[in-house]
Order: structure tokens, then C-alpha cells, then sequence
């Protein structure tokens, strides 16, 4: 994907842009911002701007050249993608990128290392990074990715020109996600996506929604598996939260139009009669509560108890 | 792309670009070479994105084209068939192979995804001897490093420096414990002083190159790569970036005791006392006096060593300790009869010297013993 293809970063890349058409590019970037909304295919649209054959007079990178296409297939001699293994950045993938940039460019180009996830340096690969940072090799520009910066080192990010990146606008998630699906899947997707298009792209938030509709009959016996991965459970407290905020949402205003699972229609009104808004208020919260302590590794079957008996309550009050 | 060719010949092709094409397996695309047919021509371009190498086939064209084959596939199956084999390109990136009675469907990639050669548009060529590059090579790569950290040590150094109508060429190779440096006139000009870092597999694979041809080489220099060519043939190979440290500051410019020695007996008694060092380091200890070397290693566990060289020496004694590989490694690439240690003390650099080659030089660390 060129600069042009990207959706709602207009401001940041028409920066990067003048950056590189004024040849002041810095030596590393960080790109900040939530997970799913673009940071990566904006380091690969300036990896390829930057090693483009034919590069247009915005500096976009053509798409079609064979340096174009060998960096959407990342397969370009000169450009590194890192990525955690194993949930860690390791010090022998620092390694390899010193390595990497030991060598001049192969095609002539530009040297572009892209660290995806880069709050996922342990703290000898950071630090060994911290070295390449130091003494940047000529010809090269690594590009962190976080969602979390503020983990990393900060000897690390002060050494990093940083890039924020926000949230799509609902129109340009819409328009993305219509590349890929019918309009009424696109119009479901970028609701529950939160301006974030990467995260429901690949389908599998849509899978796991149904799964948890799905489910919900179950939680009245409390018969649920606990999750076997934290994204898992992760998706799934975003789902019991989407689905309370629109029973509230739905109470509240009686218009369908503003429900985000508007496909459970049926559902949603069924639940909404079963006890008062200020209870599904509180249970709301209560979600939201529990959201914020997950990542603190709680027991997962404990977890999943309180929180289907949470839904259950709201179930049972009035019926 | 269809062409027909001799088992013999693809075989050879095929059986040169193996070391290139099996080093790395972190992109599939390297697994593969790369076949170029246009005009009557063929070729086959290999890369493992360090080193690329690009050498004619003979061939009868039949149709022209380009297409990525697994190259490792390619070869045990001309290993196996009869003569006579078609190359033919097919739809979906296809090859069909076909030979006598047997016929093969290699799965290939296109030729788009093949990693390009560098441009030779900007690039300045001069010509060597093959013959002299490679003595260049041999005498200065097992000096070269292999380290983690120094990215710059990990190569050799071609030093390009203008002399009225000629240039002279030094090749340095250096691991921070020891240094050689060779030096050789070319009847050629140059634009400018170059210093330019070629990655010690690179010249590895260049002096393997260089035992099977011989001739007028080109030496393309390009910021980025240097190229090597010989009639058809192209080597080409990513330079390390960075500067490489000041040679010359290292060679020691006083060496007040010269020592003559043969070169011979001197292996040979280095060779014996080293049994007795220690694994690690190597260590032998060279005790000079008048007319002589005593030379003596110890090894608490095992026991120890002494053993004795003549030497045109007279003057004060003087005590330094080696590690015996770097003295073998400058002994063994040297070739006249007589070599010369230039010393110090036990703390200065030796250099030395080659009795056959005025413009070959060791310089090497002392150890503590
Ligand atoms: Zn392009």
C-alpha cells in the first residue's frame, strides 16, 4: 500500500512527505497510537516511497515498480520487519538488525528496519538497540511501532523522532472495510471497531461476537470454558461491555439506529426488558472495572465466573 | 522461457551457485536462482543478497523469458537425467523440466521477486590480473575478523590510491590482535583515493571464483558494491558500512631489532612448542639473544615445551610472548625462503616481513605471558 491507499492520516503523512522531500529524514521514528489503526502499513508506504523507482512529485511511492511490490511481499533486500517471538523482541533479532545495517543498501535505496510491537523489547535487546540508536548506521531508518511507548526505555524513545497516530473517522473505516466486505458487514465492522479498521480486518473479532452471543445461553448454567489465550478474554469483556452499552443505549433512547450490534436487535430488546437501566449501568462499570485489571493476569476461570454471573444478574432481576 | 541445454553444463552452472544459494533461508526467494533468457543468450543469476553471482549457460534459446527455480530442486535433478534436458517456463510460474524419458514440474516464482542486481550505471572500473587479486585475497583474509560487535573488522579493506598513471592497491585485513596488509602496483588510473570494505564471505566466495578462472579482471567500484568481472562471468558484493580504522597508524614505524630467520625452521619450531601451550591462548614465548631464538611454552596441566632457531641477531636480548596461530597464519602465507621479525619489547607491536614480497606486511600484538 502507497501513502495514497492509507485512510485518515492525511496530517502525518503529508509530514512525512515533506520530510522526505526535503532529505531531513531523522534517523529513527517512533509510531505511536492504538493497535489496528494504520502505523504499520504508514512505516511500509514510507519504506517504499523511500526505495521507489518511480516515485511521484508528492514523493508517493508508485505501487508498481519492482521495489514497490518486493516491500508489500517483504521480500525487499532492504527492508527488515521485526516482530515479537514469542511474545518477547529478543536480543539475537537486535542482533540480526545490526547486522542488517552492517551492510550499504543492496538495491541503492534507503535501509528501513520496522520494529512492529516495539514495547516487546525485553531489556538487553532494548538496551542493545540503544546502541544502534546511539550510532545510527549511514543510510538507514528503523521505525518503532507502539501502542504503549511509554513501557519502552526512555533513553530509547528520546532517541526517536515520535509520530502520533489517532483513531480512523467512522467514514474512513467504513471505506476500508467495504475494500473487503458487503456493505452491511463494513457497516457492523467499523462499528465495533473504534476506529480501529486493523483489528476487525481479518475477521476473527467477528467470530469471536458470534461466538459470545452464542454463548451467552450458556452463562445462565454457567457452563463456559474459561479462555485459553488473554486475547480471548480480552474480546471477550469488549463484547459483554458493547452489549451492555447497548441495552443502556437502547433503553435509554428506544432507537435502533444507535445500537453497534445491530444485528442482535432481537437479542438486545429481549435483555433490556429483564431489569431496570441503572442495573445494567452497574454492570456496565462493573466490565469495565474488570477490563482494566486484566492484563494484571487474573485467574481465568474465577474471572469468567464473576463476570457470567454479573450477566446472569442482569438476566435474572426482573424475570 | 523454454531452452535446451547439456546435462554437463547446467550441472556445472548449478553446482557453483550452491554455496550462494544455500547459505540463507530467512526469504524462500533465496532458495531460488534466477533464469534470464533474451536475445540468444542465458544466464543465471544467484544471490543470497551479500554476494550475487551472474554466469552465462550455454544453451540453444528457444524461447525467451525469465523465471525464479528453486535452485537446490534443479540441481538433483540434473544430477539425475539423462542428457538432453528442456527448460520450459509454464503458466503460473511453472518450469518444466524434461530430459530423455523423464519430465518434472518445478513450482518457480516470478522473476519480478528475485532481488535486482545492483545498477552499473555509476560505476568506475579498473582492470587486475585475476592471478593478483587472489594472491591479495590468500594473504590477507585469515587476518580478518569475525566479530559480533566490530562490524567494520569483519571484511577486508581495498585501499584504491592514486599514483601518476597507475594505482596502487592495498588490502588490508585486520581482527584488532593482528594485521596484514599487502600492497601491489595496476596499470591503471583511478579518479580518487577509495577505501572501500568487501565482507569476508564475500571474499571467500571471490578467491573460490578466482581458482576457477583466470585472466583480465574488472574491478567495478560503485558506492554501494563492488563488482568483479571476467569475460562474462559477474561477481558482485555488498560493502560493509562504516570506516575502517587507521591501518597505517598500526604498523610500527621502529622496529629497532631485525631479525632474519628461515622461514621453514621457524614453522616448524613453532609448531612443536605450541603442543604444549594452552589451548585458549596459544601462547609461545620467544626468548632472542644473539644468534638465536629460544622458544618455550607451558601448560601447568600437561607440561612444557622448548625448542631453538637460528637467527642473523646481534644485539640486546629481548623477551615477547605470541599467540602462536597468528605467527603460523603470517608464516604460511608468505613464500620466500627468509622471512624478518622487526621487534621492539615485549609490549610494541612485531611486524613481519616476506623476504619474496616487498609489499607484504604482518603486523602482530604481543601477548602477556
Ligand atoms: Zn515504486
Amino acid at each position: 500500500m502507497s501513502f495514497k491507499d492509507i485512510r485518515g492520516h492525511d496530517g502525518v503523512i503529508s509530514i512525512l512527505k515533506g520530510t522526505i522531500k526535503k532529505g531531513r529524514l531523522p534517523n529513527a521514528y517512533i509510531f505511536t497510537g492504538q493497535d489496528g489503526i494504520g502505523k504499520r502499513l504508514t512505516a511500509l508506504g514510507l519504506a517504499k516511497a523511500l526505495n521507489c523507482q518511480d516515485i511521484s512529485d508528492d514523493m508517493d511511492a508508485c505501487g508498481r515498480c519492482p521495489s514497490c511490490k518486493r516491500i508489500e511481499k517483504g521480500v525487499h533486500p532492504d527492508t527488515l520487519i521485526v516482530e515479537p517471538e514469542g511474545g518477547q523482541i529478543l536480543l539475537e533479532q537486535v542482533r540480526a538488525i545490526e547486522e542488517f545495517l552492517s551492510f550499504k543498501a543492496y538495491e541503492g535505496g534507503m535501509k528501513v528496519v520496522v520494529i512492529d510491537d516495539a514495547e516487546k523489547l525485553n531489556p538487553s535487546s532494548a538496551n542493545a538497540l540503544l546502541k544502534t540508536l546511539e550510532e545510527p548506521p549511514a543510510g538507514s531508518l528503523l521505525i518503532l511501532i507502539s501502542s504503549i511507548p511509554d513501557i519502552l526505555p526512555a533513553t530509547v524513545v528520546s532517541r526517536c523522532h515520535r509520530v502520533n497516530f489517532s483513531p480512523l473517522p467512522a467514514d474512513d473505516v467504513r471505506e476500508i472495510l467495504s475494500r473487503r466486505f458487503d456493505n452491511e458487514k463494513a457497516r457492523l465492522l467499523s462499528l465495533l471497531s473504534e476506529g480501529r479498521p486493523g483489528l476487525v480486518i481479518d475477521g476473527v473479532q467477528m467470530e469471536e461476537r458470534e461466538r459470545f452471543f452464542n454463548e451467552l445461553r450458556g452463562i445462565e448454567g454457567l457452563e463456559l470454558e474459561p479462555w485459553k489465550e488473554r486475547d480471548a478474554m480480552d474480546m471477550w469483556f469488549k463484547n459483554a461491555y458493547c452489549l451492555m452499552r447497548d441495552i443502556v443505549v437502547y433503553k435509554a433512547t428506544g432507537d435502533e439506529k444507535l445500537l453497534i450490534n445491530f444485528d442482535k436487535i432481537a437479542y438486545i430488546k429481549a435483555m433490556a426488558d429483564r431489569c431496570g437501566l441503572h442495573q445494567f449501568l452497574d454492570i456496565a462499570n462493573e466490565l469495565d472495572r474488570i477490563t482494566g485489571l486484566l492484563r494484571f493476569n487474573l485467574n481465568k476461570s474465577i474471572t469468567l465466573c464473576y463476570a457470567g454471573l454479573l450477566l446472569k444478574t442482569g438476566e435474572c432481576v426482573d424475570s | 522461457m523454454k531452452i535446451k541445454v547439456e546435462k554437463e553444463e547446467l550441472q556445472r552452472v548449478l553446482q557453483g551457485i550452491q554455496g550462494i544459494v544455500e547459505r540463507r533461508n530467512t526469504m524462500p526467494i533465496l532458495n531460488h536462482c534466477l533464469f534470464m533468457v533474451s536475445g540468444q543468450k542465458t544466464w543465471v543469476l544467484a544471490t543470497d543478497l551479500e554476494i550475487a553471482l551472474k554466469e552465462p549457460v550455454k544453451a540453444e534459446v528457444i524461447k525467451e523469458g525469465g523465471l525464479c527455480v528453486p535452485a537446490r530442486k534443479l540441481f538433483e535433478i540434473t544430477k539425475e537425467v539423462e542428457d538432453g534436458i528442456t527448460l520450459e517456463a509454464q503458466e503460473n510460474n511453472w518450469l518444466k523440466v524434461k530430459a530423455g524419458l523423464s519430465a518434472f514440474k518445478l513450482i518457480g516464482l516470478p522473476e519480478e521477486e528475485y532481488p535486482q542486481l545492483p545498477k552499473t550505471d555509476n560505476v568506475e572500473r579498473i582492470e587486475v590480473q585475476s592471478e593478483v587479486l587472489k594472491k591479495m585475497i590468500e594473504k590477507t583474509i585469515y587476518a580478518a575478523g569475525d566479530s559480533d560487535t566490530r562490524y567494520t573488522l569483519n571484511g577486508l579493506l581495498l585501499h584504491f590510491i592514486p599514483a601518476k598513471d597507475e594505482t596502487e592497491l592495498r588490502i588490508v585485513g585486520t581482527d584488532g590482535h593482528r594485521l596484514s596488509v599487502i600492497a601491489r602496483m595496476i596499470n591503471a588510473k583511478v579518479s580518487g583515493e577509495k577505501k572501500l570494505i568487501l565482507p569476508k564471505k564475500a571474499a571467500q566466495e571471490l578467491r573460490r571464483l578466482l581458482e576457477e578462472i583466470e585472466g583480465m579482471l574488472t574491478i567495478g567500484i560503485e558506492k554501494n558494491h563492488l563488482f568483479f568481472q571476467l569475460d562474462e562471468v559477474l561477481f558482485t558484493s555488498r560493502l560493509i558500512e562504516g570506516t575502517y580504522p587507521n591501518y597505517e597508524q598500526v604498523i610500527p614505524k621502529l622496529g629497532d631489532k631485525k631479525l632474519g630467520i628461515d622461514r621453514g625452521l621457524l614453522i616448524k619450531a613453532i609448531r612443536r612448542t605450541a603442543i604444549m601451550s594452552r589451548e585458549k591462548s596459544n601462547a609461545v614465548r620467544m626468548d632472542v639473544e644473539d644468534g638465536k631464538i629460544t622458544m618455550v611454552s607451558s601448560n601447568p596441566d600437561i607440561g612444557e615445551a622448548k625448542d631453538e632457531v637460528a637467527v642473523e641477531y646481534k644485539g640486546e636480548a629481548v623477551s615477547i610472548g605470541f599467540n602462536a596461530r597468528y605467527l603460523l597464519d603470517a608464516l604460511l602465507a608468505a613464500e620466500g625462503e627468509k622471512v624478518t621479525l622487526e621487534m621492539h619489547d615485549a609490549l610494541s607491536p612485531t611486524m613481519l616481513k616476506d623476504e619474496a614480497d616487498e609489499g607484504y606486511k604482518n603486523v602482530i600484538m604481543p601477548m602477556r605471558i
